[in-house]
């Protein structure tokens, strides 16, 4: 047994529960990181004992409970020992990206600026190369002690345990948003052990699971799903290096195979891009242990579970271990889950008939229409309502804006009280996706506000068009920023429609190569279309707004100014 | 094969995928010079370039590669000792 500080009567749930993990299993797998080129068992004993030299940096700058940590950390253990030395030290902790190898440094550091103006972090912990980048690209953090992780010094904290209560802030989740825009979500103790709880008895996760992933934590389905849902449960988790996944997408399945995985989660994207890649190996697999494969953070789309089904039969994947779930940061996580074992419902509807404020009508299989899987049943102790435009409740099934309600909802946007109250009204968060609740099942249809989600990352079409309206040569003010579904990704696409001054002397070849980076640069996202026009091409609504919609239809519909030029 | 028969596959698999057959692609351009073309599509076009080819690519290797000609050497199994850019 560890010898760790007792658990104390006031602690949080969470808190409490590492600290038994630490002294009940300490030679037990915490996680695997699997790296470029290693693979490197974290244990508990070892987590404890990186948690408490954090801990003892954290103390030695003079940090106080409540205080926020921003994490900017690669792939290494320190991933994890730098946030749960954090929470045992009272602390705020929230990940956060780092810049990717074709990413611009310069316009990915400054873009931070005023991410770093608003939070105002205590500290912030990297390694030398990126404080290095943050400091070479002019990013100004100097309020914030930098806590550099190759100079951790070896020591535990000294000085009583910090208790923090379930009522405590745990974390901040930024999830969406571009870089410097990011929405810090807020979230309480009690919230996420009340969503785990719920959440790990709808999909019976227990002490016999393993999970496998590759998500990063600075994401929601990665932080909770994959990394403090199995902490608390004190079942092991297999991390890939996303990056390294990019590169090498079968070690998801090599890692499942290997290490005996039972679940994961992947956003829509992803099932097509396994059927892409890996299909050609699908005879060297046996995934027919894994439990469920969950799709989620992104529309899920009945054709990728077709495809990813008929890709690895031969695996043997069958349609009962696909399974979907809706989820958010603002309810920690999951507000829907499909029930494990069973293949997931689908039905088919006219597409008229799934605007707001309409009756579902569905239809046969084999007629035009528009084919959806559920996304399960409500979890427990949270409540799922349909709202029309006005906020006011609408009877099943009829389509609007869903609302939920319920014990692990966020404390609010951090800093950011205007928007707060803007989308959680009277203990109703109303998320601004469009669906439908059939015989209990949420159905999830898109999204109500600008949103676009590309291959699982949520952006803002208005920050997009922001950062382009910055580039020398383009109008400002005159870009719109719109997703296409691609088929062939499983994914939306980022559309770009740019007009150009005038007056400017650069060649749409150097715009496009400059929208290209500054996009990708700030929001790791590669624009798929980018349409540079003349001006006065985008058509105006009648109140005077620049219409996304229009705009793209008359893209579609191939009206084009004369020098409109595609790239 | 000649440089010139493998650059004619690269061009013809990142036009698929990236579903732009009016774009002008020559050697000296880089991803960020083709929208569309991501981490994830260039997975895709690789595992299909090699399809075509019959040869199995180094994705690692690709990535050292600076733009669209450097592939070649790559795609053909004799990558040069080194190179320094990661446009791809």
């Amino acid at each position: 047994m560890l010898d760790v500080e007792p658990s104390l009567s006031l602690e949080n749930a969470f808190t409490r529960k590492l600290r038994t993990h630490f002294s009940t299993k300490p030679e037990a797998v915490f996680c695997r990181l699997i790296g470029t080129d290693a693979e490197a068992a974290m244990t508990w004993r070892d987590l404890h004992t990186m948690a408490q030299h954090f801990r003892a940096s954290y103390c030695t700058a003079g940090l106080n409970p409540g205080d926020e940590v921003l994490l900017f950390i690669r792939h290494r253990p320190e991933l994890y020992g730098a946030f749960f030395g954090a929470l045992l030290a009272g602390l705020v902790p929230s990940y956060m990206p780092c810049t990717s190898p074709r990413q611009d440094p310069v316009i990915y550091w400054s873009s931070h600026q005023e991410l770093m103006d608003r939070t105002r972090p205590a500290a912030i912990v990297a390694d030398r190369s990126t404080f290095s980048e943050m400091q070479g690209a002019g990013l100004r953090s100097d309020a914030a002690h930098h806590i550099v992780i190759d100079d951790l010094p070896v020591g535990a904290a000294s000085g009583a345990a910090m208790v923090r209560t379930g009522g405590d802030t745990a974390l901040l989740q930024h999830s969406s948003g571009t870089t410097g825009l990011k929405k810090g979500v807020t979230l309480s103790y009690d919230a996420i052990t009340r969503q785990i709880e719920s959440y790990a008895a709808s999909i019976e996760a227990g002490p016999s699971d393993v999970i496998v992933s590759w998500l990063p934590l600075y994401h929601d389905m990665g932080l909770i799903a994959c990394c403090l849902l199995p902490a608390y449960l004190g079942i092991p988790v297999i991390h890939i290096d996303p990056f390294v996944w990019l590169a090498r997408p079968e070690l998801l399945f090599d890692a499942l195979v290997a290490h005996s995985g039972t679940l994961t989660w992947l956003p829509n994207f992803a099932f097509d891009h396994m059927a892409t890649v890996a299909a050609r190996r699908a005879a060297d697999y046996d995934l027919s242990k894994v439990r469920a494969f969950i799709n989620c953070s992104e529309p899920c789309k009945p054709a990728s579970f077709d495809r990813f089904a008929s890709a690895f039969e031969a695996s043997g994947v069958r349609a009962s271990q696909l399974q979907c779930c809706y989820a958010m940061a603002e309810t920690v996580f999951a507000v829907s889950q499909t029930r494990i074992g069973e293949p997931v419902g689908r039905l088919r509807a006219d597409a008229r008939s799934l605007e707001r404020g309409s009756i579902p009508r569905i239809v046969p299989a084999d007629a035009p229409g528009t084919g959806l899987l559920e996304t399960g049943t409500a979890i427990a102790g949270i409540q799922v309502a349909v709202y029309d435009e006005g906020r006011q409740l609408l009877p099943n099934p009829m389509v609007g804006e869903i609302g939920v309600r319920g014990s692990f909802l966020f404390s609010g946007y951090n800093g950011d009280p205007i928007r707060t109250g803007e989308r959680l009204v009277d203990g109703t968060y109303f998320t601004r996706d469009l669906g439908f609740v059939l015989d209990g099942r949420v159905y999830v249809l898109g999204r109500i506000d600008d949103l676009i989600i590309v291959n699982g990352r949520n952006l803002y079409a208005h920050e997009i068009e922001a950062l382009v309206s910055r580039i020398e040569g383009l109008k400002p003010g005159r870009s719109v920023a719109v997703p296409v579904f691609d088929r062939r990704t499983g994914s939306e696409a980022l559309t770009i429609i740019s007009e150009r001054k005038r007056s400017a002397s650069r060649a749409d070849t150097e715009l496009r190569r400059d929208i290209m980076t500054t996009v990708y640069s700030t929001c790791e996202v590669t624009p798929s279309r980018i349409h540079i026009v003349e001006e006065g091409w985008l058509v105006k609504t009648t109140s005077g707004k620049i219409s996304r919609r229009e705009n793209l239809a008359r893209l579609q519909a191939g009206s084009r100014g004369t020098n409109q030029n595609e790239g | 094969m000649k440089d010139e028969e493998i650059l004619a596959v690269v061009v013809a698999q990142i036009k698929q995928e990236t579903d732009n057959d009016d774009l002008a692609i020559t050697p000296d351009m880089t991803a960020s010079d083709v929208p569309g073309w991501d981490s994830l599509a260039h997975i895709r076009i690789l595992l299909e370039i090699g399809a075509k080819l019959g040869v199995t690519i180094d994705i690692e290797q690709t990535y050292r590669a600076a733009t669209i000609g450097d592939l070649l050497p790559i795609i053909r199994g004799s990558p040069p000792d080194a190179q320094s850019g990661i446009g791809i």
